[in-house]
């Protein structure tokens, strides 16, 4: 009697134990994906932004990476460096030798499991974005295991970090060798496998890209089954086609379509941040004859424009800033903004022998649809006797003046869009430099050199503490990127503000049910 | 006859080559478009890499006697851009171009040929003046415009047609519309004033006078006549509706060729512009050289020595 006590009461557990077990894996276990998002974006899509090895990336190229691909670290909203394929990294004190330990149990659509060889293949594979420099410095990458990769550097590279991150390169990017090797090149580009949180479905280059959820991505299966976007050059098109429904989201609604979506109570506006933050850099300061050269006309200048308002008409939802790193860079500072004060800016202006103003020269506000927000600034600078000419180009024009130098002698709008305040600074002061001061020059040299994190962050923060009191450049405001969000979207989808202004991360993005 | 389709060939090579030329040279008169597609603040080590990957480190000759040996096999090249063979996109979008001009084509003349002949016939009262003012309108709104009204009335207030995009009937209603409203007034006037000409001859009295019916009279003997201006005219809008569909294609975000030169033009993607370019002119060419020979059909008074 008393053994059948004992067994009966040991099934019980038994079944017990079943049962909890049983439960518990349905606890565990997420809920499949389910449901179409529809999105009417404003870009195009290429083809070579699928494959991370080849190409230049611009910000909305890392779209189809955040979609089917991962790195072994990108910006996520828990931070800019955010392990992903890889769980952890050290850097030697001579910030010469990285080695990546490699997230174990990670798979890429196809089956096949990451290793230590995929990481290796694909930074040898590199050709897109500063492949040369990167490969120059390179003195070896190996697999010292089957989960950790070491990189070997002919000199110290204390940046290799921030070559990884959006903006900069896809160095990082992991592709699946046996696949690549197996399909070569281009049939790559056009199936391509990665590790990302949706699978590669089709791609119409101009048209459409769409993908679908992949159930075994490792950080979390995605809530949504499949993502279609659609490139719809027309603003108010995107605009009708969220109010009817055939989408969800709809990018880039500015000026008058901005107006009309804000009387839209169906549809939602939410701004992404993006990584843009414009300056205004006289390139004349660096001739001795100009006013530009004088610190003071260029505070004139910076003190002369409403960047409120600015941003009020022309970027809702932004407002002024004072320096060109980004919210959540630990190597920015944050400076206090300049006031609008014009009363001040006259006053500057008489002082450095300018009491009626000047002629300053020609000014080259950025790109088309940017016109307006330089027409303004022009205008503002009218108002304290600053008056220029402002030439207006597209895009390829702008860029090609201005890389090639010829904005010498006149003010242009930049936009340094590197992930970094490093990064920003690196534009700026090398190839493309208009010019420096010999202190702050030697400064960025040693930055360029120093191998220590405290020894970088004091330098760097030392060089944009001139910066601002010199006003060697007049900060402007951030942008934004104002979309319309549909009912069936849930929360805010726009995660990693500022440096990626698209849905992201894919997998967090949800629908209301 | 055959002498004449000959010499018209010839010259529409000669033609062909001319453009290809123009087309080359205009491309490349533009900023650098390594710039367009390089990582901003990218070295001039990119900047040459992407340069040499496009040939556009070669001297001009070079590169357009490369360019066109390459067009002789309907080879354009790789788009900049998008990074996939030229021959393969343009493909990949002619089907959607053919069925809105096409159906574009239809609409004009079916709306006009019809409105033509009932404009004709009743020279006075509401009809006329209805027709009138909706050719007057045709010609005079940008068909861009007439896109964005539509989407605006039709899909976004009636919630009755789908707003952009491609894969339906429905999704090609309002595009072929747009495009082909404006057409469509024109064949209005000329189907109009020639059947009047054509139905004071002597034949069409004839005709009457022998008691056949008003609808035999018109639809059968007047219109095979009055319509030989109209399908001149129809062969050489085909071009126009081409290079006019870039608008209306970007409005709906229709996949056809003029939304791909948009993309051309504004990426600096300039394999993609030639080839989109001289498909339309060898088009052009062969279309014109079709209508003409349609006409001798048609009236057979016309004859090419």
């Amino acid at each position: 009697m008393e053994i059948e006590r004992i067994w009966r009461s040991r099934k019980i557990m038994f079944l017990t134990l079943l049962v909890i077990l049983q439960f518990g894996s349905f606890a565990v276990s997420a809920a499949p994906p389910e449901g179409i998002l529809k999105q009417a974006i404003h870009w195009s899509f290429s083809s070579d932004w699928l494959d991370p090895a080849t190409g230049s990336f611009p910000i909305p190229a890392y779209h189809p990476l955040y979609l089917f691909h991962d790195a072994l670290l990108k910006p996520m909203p828990e931070g800019l460096y955010t392990p992903s394929l890889a769980e952890s990294w050290t850097t030697s004190p001579d910030a010469r030798v990285y080695e990546f330990k490699i997230r174990k149990g990670v798979k890429f659509h196809n089956g096949d499991f990451l290793t230590a060889e995929d990481v290796v293949f694909s930074f040898l594979r590199y050709k897109g974005s500063l492949a040369k420099t990167i490969h120059g410095k390179l003195e070896k990458v190996e697999a010292v295991g089957p989960y950790s990769v070491r990189v070997r550097f002919k000199e110290p590279f204390p940046e290799f970090l921030e070559f990884l991150l959006p903006g900069a390169t896809t160095f990082g990017w992991i592709v699946p060798k046996k696949y690549v090797e197996k399909v070569g090149d281009a049939g790559f580009k056009k199936h391509p496998v990665g590790a990302g949180p949706y699978k590669f479905v089709e791609i119409v280059p101009g048209v459409k890209l769409v993908g679908e959820a992949f159930d075994d991505y490792w950080r979390k299966v995605p809530h949504i089954k499949r993502m279609e976007f659609y490139n719809i050059p027309e603003p108010a098109t995107r605009l009708a086609m969220v109010k009817r429904g055939e989408a969800d989201i709809a990018t880039l609604l500015q000026g008058v379509f901005y107006e009309d979506l804000k009387k839209t109570p169906s549809l939602r506006m939410l701004a992404p941040l993006s990584p843009v933050r414009w300056i205004a850099y006289p390139a004349a300061q660096w001739d001795p004859k100009s006013p530009w050269a004088d610190p003071r006309v260029r505070l004139a200048a910076s003190l002369a424009i409403d960047r409120q308002t600015l941003a009020d008409v022309h970027m809702p939802g932004c407002g002024p800033v004072s320096s060109i790193g980004l919210e959540g860079d630990p190597m920015a500072v944050d400076f206090p903004p300049y006031p609008y004060d014009p009363e001040k800016a006259k006053k500057l202006l008489a002082e450095a022998g300018y009491p009626k103003g000047f002629s300053a020269g020609k000014f080259y506000p950025y790109q088309g649809g940017y016109w307006p927000y330089g027409e303004q600034i022009a205008t503002y600078w009218k108002a304290v006797g600053i008056t220029v000419e402002t030439v207006l180009l597209d895009k390829p024009a702008l860029l090609a003046m201005r890389e090639g130098g010829k904005m010498k002698g006149g003010i242009f709008i930049d936009n340094p869009t590197s992930p970094t305040i490093g990064g920003r600074l690196s534009t700026l002061f090398s190839g493309g430099s208009y010019g420096n001061y010999p202190d702050i020059q030697t400064l960025w040299e040693q930055y360029r050199k120093e191998t220590s994190p405290k020894g970088r962050k004091d330098l760097i923060t030392r060089i944009q503490k001139l910066i601002y009191e010199r006003t060697m450049w007049i900060p402007l405001t951030s942008t934004n990127s104002p979309a319309a969000i549909g009912p069936r979207v849930k929360g805010n989808p726009y995660r990693i503000q500022p440096l990626i202004w698209f849905t992201a991360p894919f997998e967090d993005v949800e629908l209301v049910h | 006859m055959k002498r004449y389709i000959i010499r018209r060939f010839i010259f529409g090579i000669v033609v062909v080559w001319i453009v290809s030329v123009m087309i080359f040279l205009a491309t490349r008169i533009g900023p650098d478009p390594a710039l367009m597609i390089a990582s901003p603040g990218a070295d001039e080590a990119e900047l040459n890499s992407i340069r040499d990957r496009f040939g556009l480190n070669e001297p001009l000759p070079v590169q357009y006697y490369i360019f066109i040996k390459k067009a002789l096999r309907a080879d354009f090249g790789e788009s900049i851009y998008y990074g996939l063979p030229v021959a393969d996109i343009v493909w990949q979008r002619l089907p959607a171009t053919l069925m809105l001009v096409g159906t574009a084509k239809l609409i004009s003349l079916g709306f006009g040929i019809l409105a033509g002949v009932l404009a004709a016939r009743r020279r006075t009262g509401w009809t006329n003046n209805f027709l009138r003012w909706f050719s007057f309108l045709g010609l005079s709104m940008p068909n861009f415009w007439i896109a964005m009204l539509l989407i605006l009335i039709f899909s976004v207030k009636l919630k009755l047609l789908p707003t952009g995009g491609y894969g339906t009937f429905w999704h090609l209603l309002m595009p072929a519309f747009s495009l082909g409203w404006y057409f469509s007034a024109g064949y209005t006037r000329l189907t109009e004033s020639s059947l009047l000409q054509v139905l004071n001859s002597e034949y069409i009295k004839l005709c009457r006078v022998k008691g056949l019916t008003e609808l035999s009279v018109v639809g059968k003997h007047g219109l095979k006549n009055a319509l030989i201006p109209v399908v001149t005219l129809a062969g050489m809008n085909v071009v126009l509706m081409i290079s006019g569909a870039v608008a209306v294609e970007m409005v709906f975000a229709w996949p056809g060729l003029g939304l791909l030169m948009y993309h051309g033009a504004i990426y600096r993607d300039f394999n993609v512009v030639q080839a989109v370019i001289l498909f339309i002119s060898v088009f052009m060419v062969f279309m014109n050289l079709a209508v003409d020979i349609l006409y001798a059909y048609l009236d057979p008074r016309i004859r090419y020595d």
